[in-house]
């Protein structure tokens, strides 16, 4: 929008001044009380119907219709008038509004139409920049000047966006860590199904199937599939249906405890235990991981100031994003340790939860038999023990090293309490249950694996999802910001560039490039609040060349 | 506020970035459009509902 015309009747110290701007900018100086701002006011009272200078702290007793017209007339003879151009509209279009009715504005509905976004934008008073708020702006810290910018066009809004984007980033990373953990469990359960030793190996998983549809005449496979697992097979009862209980499952599931523990599993704590030793024994590696969590949060908690989140410090502009930025980049040493941290935890909860698995299931069997109770305290407790190891492997910078103080990895897996009840547990079982055919344990063995197939595909399918979800927000959070900076750092550099070439025309004067800080190319005097000293004794005004972008 | 200036500029900028960088496909660009115009930008719970979301061409996802 560009004022081409405003007349002005009796408001504030302005008897009667028509200005013809021609859509051009507009300086006004002045000696103090020649009434510059009686033309902002003007402006504010056309647009708004009130006037913001008379309004908030320090005003009261001070009313508009009191204040707002000249000292020697009454409202019927204060209005404003204005011919104005709309952007898309090639006729101007005029506007008024009077003392005596504030709160209507004349104009034609078309014009009215045409101006809605244009009096909406008023409302909030942003055009309405006092000498004070210009120079509370300029003056500003590098680091505060994005506030500053906030805060004289009530940005908040644009706070609030990133905010929730961050905070829908963190959740959805918590979810990604969640659902790792769901995916870690199911291998562990079919793990436990096929009684692999280790290792999660999904060639492993096909032998076990086939080893199955061989027994019961079917034909092998060549990929792993939760549906074409007993695919083309004569179905059978499951023997598991019910009440009864599979002797032979329940043997699996025995022998899955019995195991003695396996020597890559130490190796894995071993090398677990000592990447962490290692770390925590280095203050420079300690550091530069603290600070890899911290850093990215950091990152996180830099608002538009760009000032340091814990202690305010002014940074400089996007000086301390930058730093951050390049201290996540130079951690790849720091880096490399918690990637091989995660993969080594992740195969520790896997095994973990393969004895989980058998260890529910055999308590799922002996719960009702009487005979058993004495022996349910040892599961237990095995079971608690596992637990807590798989919740010490989530997080094991933080919390391994804590547990395995408590508890060493023998200790974890040792069976030999539960060998102490495993024979009677066999015995009391095998006596109830009848031994069944291999075909039906084999039937029932992909029955079992089935399930946990096609538990293994949702837990993988909601991992995949969380990651996905978790780079978009990552991606939209960093789209956001770099947006916002973008559009505020142009728009600082717009208002600075204007600044220059005001100050420039004003006082005749050249100023070599339009980069920096606009208060270092200034002379005093554009910063003294006292008013213009060498300024006419009437309101003055001066026609800049630059065409008005508002 | 969403009629303000700069936040809409700020938004448009959003918009032309994530369709720039053809990361998820026009599919993403258009949930977040979506949140763009019903002003749901600040609902963590209708922002997190969106992201979580899985895309329907998940050629599109790259990681």
């Amino acid at each position: 929008m560009k004022l081409i015309e405003i007349e002005i009747q009796n408001v504030r110290g302005i008897k009667d001044l028509t200005i013809r701007t021609d859509g051009k900018n507009l300086v006004i100086w002045g000696a103090n009380g020649s009434g510059k701002s009686g033309v902002v006011d003007a402006i504010d009272f056309l647009f708004t119907g009130q006037i913001t200078r008379l309004t908030g702290s320090g005003t009261s007793g001070i009313t508009l219709s009191k204040h707002g017209p000249h000292i020697d007339q009454k409202a019927e003879h204060a209005k404003v008038r204005a011919i104005l151009q709309l952007p898309g509209c090639e006729k101007p279009i005029e506007i008024s509004r009077a003392f005596e009715d504030p709160g209507t504005l004349h104009c034609t509905e078309e014009a009215r139409a045409l101006l809605t976004s244009v009096l909406s934008f008023a409302e909030r008073g942003q055009y309405v920049l006092t000498r004070r708020d210009i120079l509370k702006y300029i003056t500003s810290e590098p680091s505060n000047r994005a506030k500053q910018l906030q805060s004289i066009l009530d940005l908040t809004h644009i706070e609030e966006i990133r905010k929730t984007l961050v905070k829908v980033r963190n959740d959805l990373k918590n979810d990604e860590r969640v659902a790792k953990q769901g995916l870690d469990a199911v291998k562990g359960a079919i793990n436990s199904t096929i009684q692999a030793a280790t290792q999660f190996k999904a060639e492993k998983i096909l032998q076990f199937i086939n080893d199955n549809r061989v027994i019961l005449g079917g034909s092998l496979l060549d990929n792993i599939g939760y549906i074409n697992v007993r695919e083309g097979l004569v179905p059978r009862e499951p023997y598991t249906k019910g009440t009864a209980v599979s002797i032979n499952q329940f043997a699996k599931d025995l022998n899955n405890l019995k195991q003695p523990l396996d020597d890559s599993i130490t190796d894995t704590e071993i090398r677990l235990r000592h990447l962490i030793a290692e770390i925590n024994n280095s203050l420079g590696l300690r550091k530069e991981l603290g600070r890899l969590d911290l850093t990215n949060s950091g990152i996180d908690l830099i608002d538009e100031s760009g000032s340091c989140p814990l202690c305010d410090y002014p940074w400089p502009e996007g000086e301390l994003r930058s730093k951050l930025l390049a201290r996540i980049e130079a951690a790849g040493i720091a880096k490399n340790y918690q990637q091989e941290i995660l993969q080594l935890s992740s195969s520790l909860s896997i095994i973990a939860n393969k004895f989980i698995t058998s260890i529910r299931t055999i308590i799922n069997v002996i719960v009702k038999e009487e005979s058993l109770s004495g022996t349910l305290p040892v599961l237990q407790d095995w079971l608690t023990v596992l637990n807590a190891f798989v919740s010490a492997v989530s997080d094991p910078l933080n919390k391994y090293a804590e547990f395995q103080a408590i508890a060493s990895i023998g200790e974890i897996f040792d069976s030999r309490l539960f060998l102490e009840v495993a024979d009677l547990m066999t015995d009391v079982i095998a006596a109830k249950y009848p031994s069944i055919s291999k075909e039906q344990a084999a039937w029932d063995a992909l029955t079992r694996l089935q399930e946990n197939l096609k538990a293994f595909e949702l837990a993988e399918t909601t991992y995949t999802d969380s990651v996905n979800a978790h780079a978009r927000a990552q991606i939209f959070c960093g789209c956001f910001e770099s947006s916002r900076d973008n559009v505020l750092g142009a728009l600082y550099d717009d208002i600075r560039d204007r600044l220059v070439e005001l100050y420039s025309a004003l006082h005749s004067v050249r100023i070599s490039g339009a980069s920096g800080h606009p208060l270092r190319k200034y002379p005093d005097s554009i910063t003294d609040t006292s008013g213009h000293r060498n300024g006419s004794i009437r309101t003055a005004f001066r026609r800049i060349r630059t065409p008005c972008r508002a | 506020m969403s009629n303000d200036f700069l936040e809409s500029q700020i938004l448009k900028s959003l918009l032309e970035d994530l369709r720039a960088s053809q990361k998820f496909g026009i599919e993403f660009v258009e949930r977040i459009e979506h949140l763009v115009t019903d002003n749901l930008l600040t609902d963590a719970e209708a922002v997190y509902k969106n992201l979580k979301q899985p895309l329907e061409c998940a050629e599109d996802e790259t990681d």
